[in-house]
């Protein structure tokens, strides 16, 4: 070994060994943890401002339509929690916007006579539309719907939960460089207090003069029925501009849609259907319930036959996309009789055998049914080009609803049917 | 994707080590496999929390200069909960052509969590890595050396785990001194 390089070298290999002790105590990792959660926050609107806010306004375009109901040449759009278009459809190939009402919280909506019915948060209102330029409130019956996102509201508060704002949350979470084990501190905020009530605002359904298959509002003779997530709530409206509130009725969760037929009553859940007897109107009696899986399903009926249709989605917690056929000859026990596989159903509309069945974003699906053991085998037409939520079959006249607007066919002859006029919706 | 570079990892080294058993008169070819640990203070909260991460290292690159070697590293850095998987540049250098020499490595690269273990809730990310370090040789014979080498590293790295609808999201900058034992060929 020379000697030059040594004492370098000794100098060299002292420092490498304390070198690590000097740089310790730099040597701390950094840590910056951040939190990011949903939360729900509430909106409160006071019941002054409530009933202050319904009134009419001049004609709008169509921004996100809900359910729609018919009445006369008259057709009523809903506008999801804003209100309700009124539309002059004497000449169904040029439809007419006539004015706007505003409603805040309005899903639903129900015709008799010159009367409107509608929802408005946690009431229910009436209008008199007897003339569809001037149209008129002509009562309020208070606390209807008091179970507004499953909160019980007051009948004597003040205020109420008008919305959720979903709102996202990052927080700093501190320098703590312990793994990952932070957010346990937050998990419960995620809740989702909106999941229930959800579940019924999306889907669009219309009703009387006629509504579609995902109503929530049914006349039927001097009564009004309305579901609301867990309940049938029956209204006497003998007196059309002074509905009264009869009896209510507890159905258990998950209530999607309402549809009379003849003196019964046929209520689609998420669980299953529900067949009440309406012959005495004010007090509906349980016949039966037909159970199925999760999933969402609207319900039409012609005949001895029901027709449900099941789907999966976010709010509909199902996995089976299905039309079911149930014989209902005898109410107290259904008896399913075929299953047909479908993409995406929606609502439904059945008018003498011919079968109008929205598949969501694949179209509309028309199907002749008079032998209902062969469905699938006679697909009439397929509408792919829109998306479809809902339709009313009107003897002639096909409503439907989707996405993008209102369409009307003319069905008159089935091997050719026709678009008729078309509302969009301005984005 | 991992028992590849795994598999690619294992052949080019084993084709380099094997390679040198070839003498040549200049050797132009550098290699070194490192085994240690990078020691810290992982605070928890105000709480010191000292760890040590086991760490392997390896370098290939070409001798320009007895002072100045350049290739690429790569290894495995076992954090905690985080596997980081370096691809950097390196240099390397020897101070002496002595038996007994200082020398010095810095690298600086990518680390990458693409070989750490993911849960169905977690997302790994890795980030910059810088490594200089400094350390002798021992020459052993044959074109061989044994190192010692002490160094800073400083690793980036992000896990974010989802809980629901909410995430907790963690950028961590590892801050470590490194202590390694290697072989150079």
């Amino acid at each position: 070994m020379r000697k030059g390089p040594l004492p370098v070298l000794q100098q060299a290999i002292a420092l490498l060994l304390f070198l690590p002790a000097m740089l310790l105590s730099s040597c701390a990792d950094e840590c910056e943890t951040t939190t990011t959660y949903t939360v729900y926050e509430p909106v409160y609107m006071l019941r002054a401002e409530l009933q202050n806010a319904v009134k009419v306004a001049p004609a709008q375009t169509l921004r996100e339509p809900g359910k729609i109901y018919t009445k006369g040449h008259y057709l009523f759009i809903n506008e999801i929690e804003k209100g309700v278009h009124i539309v002059d459809n004497s000449n169904p190939t040029a439809p007419r916007f006539l004015s706007f009402i505003n409603i805040p919280g309005n899903l639903d909506m129900a015709v008799k006579g010159n009367i409107l019915y509608a929802d408005n948060y946690i009431d229910l209102v009436a209008f008199d539309i007897s003339n569809p330029l001037d149209v008129k409130l002509v009562n309020r019956v208070e606390n209807v719907f008091p179970t507004y996102f499953g909160m019980l509201v007051n009948d004597t508060s003040s205020v109420f939960i008008s919305e959720f704002v979903e709102t996202q949350l990052t927080q700093p979470a501190g320098t703590d460089c312990n793994s990952a084990g932070l957010g346990w501190r937050n998990g419960w905020m995620t809740l989702d207090g909106r999941a229930f009530a959800s579940a019924s605002v999306v889907q669009p359904s219309n009703s009387a003069g006629k509504g579609g298959s995902m109503a929530r509002f049914t006349i039927s003779g001097n009564h009004l029925y309305t579901v609301s997530n867990s309940d049938l709530q029956v209204l006497d409206i003998s007196n059309a501009t002074d509905p009264k509130k009869g009896e209510k009725i507890r159905l258990g969760w998950g209530i999607e849609t309402i549809f009379p037929y003849q003196d019964k009553l046929f209520i689609g859940s998420t669980t299953g259907m529900h067949i009440y007897d309406n012959s005495n109107p004010t007090s509906p009696v349980h016949l039966s319930t037909y159970a199925h899986v999760n999933s969402c399903d609207p319900v039409v009926v012609e005949g001895d036959l029901a027709w449900v249709t099941l789907r999966s989605g976010n709010a509909c917690a199902g996995f089976t996309n299905q039309l079911e056929v149930i014989n209902i000859s005898d109410p107290r026990s259904p008896k399913l009789v075929k299953t047909y596989p479908m993409q995406n159903p929606h609502g439904l509309g059945i008018d003498r055998s011919t079968l109008f069945l929205c598949e969501g974003k694949y179209g509309l699906k028309i199907f002749d049914a008079k032998d209902h053991l062969k469905v699938s085998d006679n697909l009439i037409s397929h509408f792919k080009e829109h998306d479809a939520f809902d339709v009313i079959p009107m003897g002639s006249n096909l409503l439907l609803i989707g996405q993008d607007g209102l369409y009307q066919y003319d069905y008159s002859n089935l091997e050719d049917i026709k678009l008729l006029s078309k509302l969009p919706v301005s984005h | 994707m991992k028992f590849l570079y795994l598999i690619n990892l294992f052949l080019f080294t084993s084709g380099m080590t094997m390679a040198q058993t070839v003498e040549q008169p200049v050797k132009r070819y550098m290699g070194t496999v490192e085994l240690g640990y990078l020691y810290g203070n992982n605070k928890q909260g105000d709480l010191d929390n000292f760890v040590a991460a086991p760490s392997v290292e390896i370098f290939n690159g070409v001798r320009l200069h007895r002072l100045l070697a350049v290739g690429a590293t790569t290894g495995f850095d076992f954090y905690n909960n985080l596997l980081i998987t370096p691809f950097a540049l390196g240099i390397r250098g020897e101070v002496f052509n002595t038996r007994i020499s200082p020398i010095y490595s810095i690298d600086a690269g990518y680390g990458s969590a693409f070989l750490s273990h993911e849960s169905d809730n977690e997302k790994k990310k890795g980030g910059w890595m810088f490594n200089p370090a400094l350390g002798f040789r021992v020459r052993s014979g044959n074109g061989t050396a044994y190192t010692f080498a002490t160094g800073y590293k400083t690793q980036e790295a992000e896990t974010s785990t989802f809980w629901g609808s909410s995430m907790t999201d963690q950028k961590i900058t590892y801050k470590r001194v490194s202590v390694q034992l290697g072989f150079m060929f």
